[in-house]
């Protein structure tokens, strides 16, 4: 059982919905050798949006990597974003349906050693199944710690076009992995 | 502890189900309010028992100008070199990207000439501070107001300061890039713990 589904049966026993307004619902640092992914599932439904933060590096072999989210489990096209992005003094942006959604970029095998990037997501509104699920968020890959190469601040928001309400949340890679002492948090945010 | 026979992560959300105010897993650490010009905000003897960090702020500066820089020391390590700082900023359509060793820069403030009485806001978020395995960076945005009329000295800040240190972060050091900070600038530092 995890802390976040441990907090929700005590919060139907003393009465809720929190003592307030962020709570931990599961807290995951990777391990020796590194996994593909990190999900957390059996998300409680009584909160009024999630908030995941942590700091990641991805195994892929390249100067840097992506920081994605994918919910319920859905590999489909189903995921509309904006991404906007700036390495050096040129600012780019992505605007396109994919099978995740973006939260930025991060360090990767080829950073500087150590390097982990900083990142964030707040979704909104997770448990409501009138509307398609959105996230905002942001991350940045800090690339060689050399001049701007692989150096890429950005942030992102979209639609995940489903209104099913959001049960778990997937926190991938674009290739490969996370490497060990990655970390990610997720927390319960309460409106009411 | 309220459950000492339950033991462990149990005992933690009991006591904070029960603990009547408490403020759930943001916990505030500290939360400062100028009485008058400084030379800098000083967060020391952070505790190691939380997750994450965060900061948010609402800052002028002293500096004779529309806007200044404000900027981040981790554990009063003062030496540029110990970080990188990887950032971009915007004013109006213009961007300007910096990537370099230096004492990071987390956001641009309001100074002596910005329109008067404005302040800036600011937010920081430093994940994983504790770990004494890999290097620290935090990300942060911030922006100037500059005299409120058009895009003139208005700047948005979006980066990560890096500290090139498996240390621990115990200490958080908040100064302009010149002069001091302003009376009431006020700088509030939250735990978030898991």
């Amino acid at each position: 059982m995890t802390l976040g589904q441990i907090d929700a049966k005590l919060a139907s026993f003393i009465g809720g919905p929190t003592s307030g307004g962020l709570t931990i619902i599961e807290d995951t640092t990777v391990g020796a050798g590194g996994v593909a992914s990190v999900t957390f599932s059996s998300i409680p439904q009584t909160y009024s949006h999630l908030y995941v933060v942590g700091s990641a590096r991805s195994t892929y072999n390249n100067v840097n990597g992506s920081v994605l989210l994918q919910f319920n489990g859905d590999t489909g096209s189903n995921y509309w974003q904006s991404l906007v992005y700036y390495n050096a003094s040129t600012v780019s942006a992505y605007n396109s349906m994919n099978t995740f959604g973006y939260v930025g970029f991060c360090t990767a095998l080829t950073s500087a050693a150590n390097a982990f990037s900083p990142f964030y997501a707040f979704i909104m509104d997770y448990t409501n199944t009138a509307t398609y699920k959105s996230w905002q968020g942001g991350a940045v890959a800090t690339g060689t710690q050399s001049g701007s190469t692989g150096a890429y601040p950005g942030w992102a928001g979209g639609s995940w076009q489903n209104t099913a309400a959001i049960t778990s949340v997937t926190v991938l890679p674009s290739a490969t992995g996370w490497a060990q002492y990655s970390r990610f948090t997720l927390y319960g945010l309460s409106g009411v | 502890m309220l459950f000492p026979v339950l033991g462990g992560a149990l005992d933690f959300r009991l006591d904070d189900r029960l603990a009547s105010g408490s403020a759930g897993n943001a916990v505030l650490i500290s939360d400062t309010t100028l009485g008058s010009d400084a030379a800098s905000v000083d967060f020391s003897s952070i505790p190691a028992t939380y997750a994450h960090l965060m900061v948010v702020w609402h800052v002028r500066g002293t500096k004779a100008a529309q806007y200044d820089s404000l900027h981040l020391r981790f554990n009063a390590d003062t030496t540029a070199a110990n970080y990188w700082d990887c950032r971009g900023y915007v004013n109006s359509t213009t961007y300007t990207g910096s990537n370099a060793n230096a004492i990071p820069t987390v956001g641009w403030i309001d100074a002596a000439t910005a329109y008067t009485t404005s302040w800036s806001a600011g937010t920081l978020i430093l994940p994983d501070y504790a770990n004494t395995t890999t290097h620290k960076a935090a990300m942060s945005w911030g922006t100037s107001n500059g005299p409120q009329s058009g895009t003139t000295s208005v700047y948005h800040h979006f980066g990560t300061a890096t500290w090139k240190s498996t240390s621990a972060v115990n200490q958080l050091t908040f100064v302009p890039g010149s002069n001091n900070i302003a009376q009431y600038s006020r700088f509030t530092l939250y735990g978030l713990s898991v």
